[in-house]
């Protein structure tokens, strides 16, 4: 039950670890812009990308997630891969770079089109790697504070951030408690005979309602006694609060917003203004 | 030989950093007609060990036999089929009233033996006949299981698992948040079930329980078992050592017993019991 | 001075359905007190209702001199805590540490002294190990020492039980109440009320009160309550094992003196 790879937390301490969530989140996003930004010519994009994915793996190698579980979580891509270059052998490109490497009566592929294949998959590779660097990395909790961060000149428009902020981090505390119910339940209805993987369709549905109402019931009564408990602590949603964990800003927080930033730029600038790295050299040889 | 466990380990999350170890080379039998008790602290392996019995979990060395069925760590000996086995064991959990989930009390006590292959008429019929034998009247039949109070629930789900006329009860601390009154009457229904023929095996950190109603006790401390004897032989062993309490009757025979005092173990079975041995150890 | 005082306390969650009538008592400031009465019998209501969680009442409660009123809810609030009976449903953080933390964040305790008040808790119910822990690494009588850290941390002046150690196992339950009893040798003035099925822990309470059906049955110090005994029996209560030796003694013919109040010197009085 306990085998989402993607998304569970690694405890170590490690500088990735040590960052702050907030610059985590935005440095992601900026590692994740520059990895779907095109470039003007394949071997740019081989240039750049792999460039990429050796940084994406030396960051995620950083956080120390175990190899398994990456591998676990990028298993399920193979699917897509022959989904992707099912459809791009069928569905014939026009354009001819890379030279034709078939061509039975008519119908003819180019290798351009198992290039574009693997550079999505790449990329769906790389994204995968850096969701994991940071959820591996970061305390869902600590994901939860640098959200409500970033969701706070919302409260401009009345958005609750803080509220918001404190239903994630109860949910995300009862997901364990959540999953021992249903197992409980589950080898309770399976002792009276039901079994959840086999059998009719209907006598199936009849299974899992055995398991979903009695989880149902048993949450309503721990959300309203953690209600009870919670007002007995003097919690009042709308009322002021100060703070536990605090997010720090370091200086090495400063210097991993900075390398993102300028990897994203740098992409962009090579992307904008279709620069070919390999032509400039052959110009600058001359 | 009804329940045998022969050399049965035990690991959760095998070859992962949360591995751990329930139960180590456990070896023991259960007679048929027993009301066994299994103690054992939090966390001794008492609840993995009766889920090997249900075939919930397979062992991870070593062979379980429950009558002619086999749960073997052995894929190629073991048995596929666990429909005859858990109609034959039953097993209540913990608070088992978080299992409820029918409309009415009836139809929940009869989802078990519908689901062993009961037409609806049988399986009302058997709920019927279990309910009444858990102390519940015809005026719940009909009835929400969710408005019932707290100890009623658990009735019902009890009575769930009578309905399929188990050869062997198995019941998880059952006595867990009910007051003392519906403790004791808790525990004098499964007195009643084991007269009645069946095999109880009753899961318990309570040694007043024991002492009052077992015939046998096994004492499981990590994952091994380091005692089978009869209840009162655990007087005079120090139970302290698994994180189990000497029921105080006990403690106090036992101290009175160091200064001269001599009691009958064999009939020590209440306070009435008790001041009894202490008024005849002061007429001599 | 009266720390609760409840004055023809009534509640009913369904019209005519009383689940407390009419009841009243009070509390001395240090006092510890054992509510006992059977499932139903509107012990965990009564708690509930000094707690602000029942509005709807009638009848008075003054808690340190504050009538339970809306406008007086927070301060009454931040003077008592309570520990209720499930651990899960009561474990607000996502760790030791964050739940010790939760009742501080709501008072606008300044995040400097938090770390300080959490270790000094921590420290104090065993559990200064198991800060960066999550619950569902800790057992039901863990979770229960942090909530105690949780409540101490709001330095109250009364805290409730709730049933609090009727969920755990002998060992859980005994660190329970041992802690209790230490917490209550170190700060005089901290008054308990114990909601509880344990007629062995009632027994050494300086008060018992009984509840049957909603209403006050027995109350007083234990030796008196329990020595009713036919009247506890017929509403099905227990009695503590020495009050239970003692009655069993007297039907047999040993007839022990008023002086012998408890086990030990009920030993020396049958070994002289």
């Amino acid at each position: 039950m306990n085998n989402f790879a993607l998304g569970k937390y690694v405890p170590y301490d490690t500088w990735v670890h040590r960052l702050d969530a907030r610059v985590k989140i935005i440095a992601v996003i900026m590692l994740m812009v520059a990895v779907f930004f095109p470039l003007s010519t394949w071997s740019m994009t081989l240039l750049v990308q792999g460039t990429l994915l050796v940084l994406i793996s030396v960051i995620l190698a950083c956080t120390k997630t175990p190899l398994h579980s990456i591998l676990t979580s990028l298993r399920s891509l193979w699917v897509m891969v022959l989904f992707l270059l099912l459809i791009y052998i069928l569905v014939p490109k026009a354009e001819n770079t890379l030279g034709i490497a078939w061509s039975v009566n008519g119908w003819t592929v180019y290798w351009d089109s198992f290039a574009e294949a693997a550079r999505i998959v790449v990329r769906l590779v790389m994204m995968i790697m850096l969701a994991m660097a940071l959820t591996s990395s970061t305390k869902p909790l600590d994901l939860t504070y640098a959200l409500q961060w970033y969701f706070t000149p919302l409260k401009v428009i009345r958005f609750p951030a803080e509220e918001f902020a404190m239903t994630i981090s109860i949910a995300l505390r009862f997901i364990p408690t959540l999953l021992e119910d249903a197992l409980r339940v589950m080898r309770a209805q399976s002792s009276r005979g039901v079994d959840f993987a086999h059998g009719r369709l209907s006598k199936r549905i009849v299974g899992l309602t055995s398991l979903i109402v009695p989880l149902f019931v048993s949450s309503f009564i721990r959300s309203e006694e953690l209600a009870n408990a919670m007002e007995c602590r003097c919690y009042d949603p709308r009322g002021k609060r100060t703070r536990y964990r605090k997010l720090r800003f370091h200086w090495g927080d400063l210097v991993a917003f900075l390398f993102a930033g300028a990897v994203m730029a740098g992409v962009i600038v090579l992307s904008a203004l279709h620069v070919d790295l390999f032509a400039l050299m052959g110009i600058v040889a001359l | 030989m009804p329940i045998k466990f022969e050399n049965v380990s035990y690991v959760y999350s095998k070859g992962t950093p949360m591995e751990k170890q329930a139960l180590s080379c456990v070896d023991l039998e259960i007679l048929e007609g027993e009301f066994l008790a299994l103690v054992g602290r939090t966390g001794c392996g008492k609840s993995t060990l009766v889920q090997h019995l249900n075939a919930l979990l397979n062992p991870t060395q070593g062979t379980v036999y429950i009558d002619s069925f086999v749960n073997s760590a052995d894929k190629k000996k073991r048995d596929k089929k666990t429909h005859p086995l858990r109609k034959n064991v039953g097993l209540v959990f913990q608070f088992p009233e978080y299992q409820l989930f029918e409309e009415t009390v009836v139809k929940d006590v009869a989802f078990g033996p519908k689901n062993f292959g009961d037409d609806k008429e049988t399986a009302l019929a058997k709920a019927r006949e279990a309910l009444l034998r858990v102390g519940l009247d015809e005026s719940f039949f009909e009835r929400s299981p969710f408005e019932l109070s707290g100890g009623e629930k658990r009735r019902v789900a009890i009575a769930g698992v009578l309905a399929m006329n188990p050869k062997y009860l198995v019941v998880d601390e059952p006595t867990a948040g009910l007051d003392p009154a519906g403790a004791k009457e808790m525990m004098d229904l499964f007195r009643n079930v084991h007269q009645s023929g069946t095999t109880v095996i009753l899961v318990t950190h309570d040694m007043d329980l024991v002492l009052a109603y077992c015939s046998d006790v096994i004492v499981l401390d990590h994952g091994k078992v380091v005692k089978t004897c009869k209840p009162v032989d655990l007087f005079g062993d120090d139970v302290t050592q698994y994180s189990l309490q000497q029921p105080m009757l006990f403690d106090f025979a036992k101290s009175l017993g160091e200064k001269g005092y001599s009691f009958d173990a064999a009939t020590l079975r209440d306070v009435s019991s008790l001041a009894k041995q202490i008024a005849q150890g002061r007429k001599k | 001075m009266k720390i609760v005082e409840v004055k023809h306390l009534s509640y009913c969650y369904v019209e005519d359905k009383f689940a407390l009538k009419d009841v009243s008592f009070s509390l001395e400031e240090g006092s510890y007190c054992c509510l006992i009465g059977h499932n139903g019998s509107g012990k965990s209501t009564l708690a509930k209702c000094l707690m602000g969680l029942q509005p709807d009442f009638d009848g008075e409660i003054t808690l340190f001199g504050l009538p339970l009123l809306r406008k007086n809810i927070y301060a009454i609030r931040s003077k008592v805590g309570i520990v209720f009976q499930n651990p899960d449903n009561q474990f607000v953080g996502s760790t030791v540490a964050d739940d010790i933390a939760f009742g501080l964040e709501n008072k606008c305790v300044p995040h400097e002294e938090m770390q300080s008040i959490i270790e000094r808790f921590a420290q104090e119910t065993g559990m200064l190990d198991y800060l960066d822990r999550e619950p569902s690494m800790l057992s039901g009588g863990q979770k229960q020492r942090v909530a105690i850290a949780g409540v101490l941390a709001m330095g109250p002046d009364l805290i409730i039980f709730d049933e609090a150690t009727s969920m755990l196992d002998p060992k859980g339950k005994k660190e329970i109440i041992d802690l209790v009893h230490r917490l209550r040798a170190q700060n005089p003035k901290l008054t308990v009320l114990s909601i509880t099925h344990d007629v062995e822990e009632a027994a050494r309470a300086d008060e018992v009160i009984v509840l049957n059906e909603g209403q006050l049955f027995l109350q007083g110090k234990p030796e008196e309550v329990f020595s009713h005994q036919a009247e506890l029996e017929s509403i099905r209560l227990e009695t503590p094992f020495f009050y239970s030796l003692l009655a069993e003694l007297k039907k047999n013919g040993v007839n022990v003196p008023d002086s012998v109040k408890d086990l030990s010197s009920l030993e020396a009085f049958l070994c002289r």
